[in-house]
């Protein structure tokens, strides 16, 4: 009885470790995510290595990647990318597609092109909305994965 | 021999309950580390939770507390309808929010909840001479320049940390590209606090915050 008892808790506070868990889970999501913005700059995007995603072409493309989110509240964003001349950002958008967040414009460091970090700033997440990470990558530019806490 | 056989089997059962005892009290012991650890988790995430909880509370306390020295001594049935029903145009500075009284707003964060404290963020915040005139140069640029020629700037407005824009266009579809790549130029955040159309006119309301703070949303 009492071992059923103890197997009925570990059940019951792993349920509840598992839902706050997920409640303010860290989420990664891979540079292939991305998409380009406009059909005729598909053919400039080509998946690098196993998941991160390139521009082949001679000039910036604009690149998008959508995450749906249910967590209400704030969440910091960031985009880990190749680069010295490509700006991103971050929106929650609503559903009807509009923004409603705007987050403001984070530009590479310039110099080199390098493997670098953007923070793309703090969204704000309503009920059932949707964060949308934006990317103006440049050419020989590889976007590597971004996050979202 | 039977005796012997009886001896034997006696021994090899309780060799054999002793065993089974072993084990569960082993596998006791290891579901009580592992329900120690889980608790340990557990009171983790809860105290993580618990502490966003409680800068929600905070903001959403704070942004009642603005209220009711702004609005307190207001007629309750002066008011407008409630969050659930907000206006789509906000409120101006001199009836900031009048659409919420204070006691219904929830701690909760729906849109319409968002707007009412940025709103009254906005309409409770000072100004600040110095950043209000730098960041109403900077819009005025950004819009001079991005703004479709069809389109005008309706109120501009900059306090310590917000600035309240209200936009007029002649349709939905001159807003979508400004609002896509139009306030780029701007450092800092900005929600869209209402789009709606008016008569003839297609309005968006903005707030811009200053850079590196958020929008008390």
């Amino acid at each position: 009885m009492k071992a059923f008892q103890t197997l009925a808790k570990v059940c019951a506070f792993g349920v509840v470790a598992l839902t706050a868990g997920t409640a303010s889970a860290w989420q990664y999501y891979p540079g292939s995510a991305f998409k380009a913005s406009f059909a005729g700059d598909v053919s400039c995007l080509n998946v690098q290595s196993y998941s991160a995603i390139r521009n082949d072409c001679t000039t910036a493309r604009l690149v998008t990647a959508t995450v749906p989110m249910w967590t209400v509240g704030w969440h910091p964003t960031s985009v880990y990318l190749y680069g010295n001349n490509t700006w991103c950002e971050t929106t929650t958008v609503n559903g009807v597609g509009n923004g409603s967040n705007l987050g403001a414009t984070t530009y590479t460091l310039a110099g080199p092109m390098q493997w670098q970090s953007l923070n793309t700033g703090d969204r704000y997440v309503w009920e059932d909305t949707a964060l949308v990470f934006r990317c103006n990558l440049q050419p020989g530019g590889v976007i590597g994965g971004f996050s979202i806490d | 021999m039977s005796s012997r056989l009886q001896t034997f089997l006696a021994l090899f059962n309780t060799a054999a309950v002793v065993g089974v005892l072993l084990a569960f009290l082993g596998h006791q012991r290891t579901s009580e580390q592992e329900l120690a650890a889980l608790k340990e988790q557990v009171r983790q995430a809860s105290a993580s939770a618990t502490a966003n909880q409680g800068d929600r509370r905070a903001a959403a306390e704070a942004a009642m507390r603005m209220w009711a020295s702004t609005h307190g001594a207001q007629n309750p049935t002066a008011r407008g309808p409630g969050p659930s029903q907000p206006k789509a145009t906000p409120p101006g500075d001199d009836a900031t929010g009048a659409d919420a009284p204070p006691d219904e707003l929830p701690p909760t964060g729906s849109f319409e909840e968002s707007r009412t404290r940025v709103f009254t963020a906005f309409a409770n915040e000072p100004v600040d001479n110095d950043w209000s005139g730098k960041a109403t140069q900077t819009l005025n640029e950004t819009l001079r320049q991005h703004l479709p020629s069809n389109s005008r700037v309706k109120a501009l407005d900059c306090r310590a940390t917000l600035c309240r824009v209200e936009l007029v266009h002649r349709s939905a579809a001159d807003s979508a590209p400004f609002m896509m790549s139009g306030l780029r130029s701007w450092p800092g955040a900005i929600f869209v606090a209402s789009e709606a159309q008016e008569g003839e006119d297609y309005v968006v309301t903005l707030i811009a915050a200053k850079e590196g703070t958020r929008p008390p949303l």
